[in-house]
């Protein structure tokens, strides 16, 4: 099990910024925002969803289809000696038909990537690190599209 | 008897691990040594796709590259290829090519089993078709 463990993050390692999630034919997104913090009000969700889907729009994603793929942002936080620890994720979640027997259906994330990190500052960090995220799933999406 | 035949195959596909079912889409070998003596036949180096079924990285790299029809075209032309699962095929394959990191090809000389270049990690088709040219001409050397 150690060597199994071993080898992933060897191979994790040296693959860097890439990811082994596939977002082959991934074009309609649905956006959903989950929080656990105290510094995101809903004014600020508005404007972060719409900061994110306009990037995602320019680089060439649609929202409002039917049927979507789900993008989910969740932004949590917690308090630790006067410091915010904050971790910033986004995920895409979609039905798949699993390899179990009965090839079983199920609502699945297809992508993770999050960034933990303590701060003074937590709106203006979790925002930055969002882009960054956005960032490499754009990245990767071009990547994985490519001919 | 053939409708046999059709039911036993259909019956092994559908209980076949990830690897068989690559290597009967992509015609690779699962055998180490008939692979081998296929190699020394046809004169070609061999190509050892070394993988595991835990591995996400190797599941992309057989998705994403092996799979593309000008890295498959140009494999099938001067190589041949087996798939081997680093740690259920322990003991069906040489040590030499117990590699640390999966997805690593070896390429190796069929005559004296020996590696004559080696790619390690995920890497896209073009880099990967690049490897092939350098195995090749390792080979010619």
């Amino acid at each position: 099990m150690k060597k199994i463990f071993l080898s992933l993050m060897m191979a994790m390692s040296l693959f860097g910024a890439s990811s082994f999630y596939s977002l082959d034919n991934v074009d309609s997104l649905s956006y959903y925002y989950a929080g656990k913090n105290n510094f995101i009000s809903k004014e600020h969700a508005k404007t972060m969803k719409a900061d994110v889907t306009n990037r995602l729009i320019k680089a060439g994603f649609s929202f409002g289809q039917t049927d979507a793929l789900i993008l989910v942002v969740k932004i949590n936080a917690i308090v630790v000696d006067k410091t915010q620890v904050v971790n910033v994720e986004i995920s895409l979640a979609e039905d798949v038909v699993t390899n179990r027997k009965e090839k079983i259906e199920a609502f699945s994330l297809t992508y993770i990537d999050s960034k933990m990190f303590k701060t003074q500052t937590p709106y203006k960090d979790s925002m930055k690190t969002l882009d960054t995220l956005i960032d490499k799933f754009i990245a990767l999406h071009k990547d994985d599209n490519e001919e | 008897m053939k409708l046999l035949v059709l039911i036993l195959s259909l019956y092994s596909l559908l209980f076949a691990a990830h690897i068989d079912t690559f290597a009967q889409e992509m015609n690779y070998s699962r055998d180490y040594n008939s692979a081998l003596a296929q190699a020394k036949k046809e004169n070609k180096m061999l190509m050892i796709l070394v993988v595991g079924d835990y591995c996400p990285w190797c599941k992309k790299f057989e998705r994403k590259t092996m799979k593309r029809k000008c890295v498959d075209a140009k494999v099938k032309a001067d190589f041949i290829p087996v798939i081997i699962d680093k740690y259920k095929d322990k003991g069906k394959y040489p040590e030499q090519f117990y590699s640390p990191v999966i997805p690593s090809v070896y390429f190796v000389d069929a005559r004296n089993e020996e590696s004559l270049h080696q790619s390690v990690a995920y890497m896209k088709k073009d880099e990967f078709l690049d490897n092939l040219d350098d195995a090749l001409m390792s080979y010619e050397e």
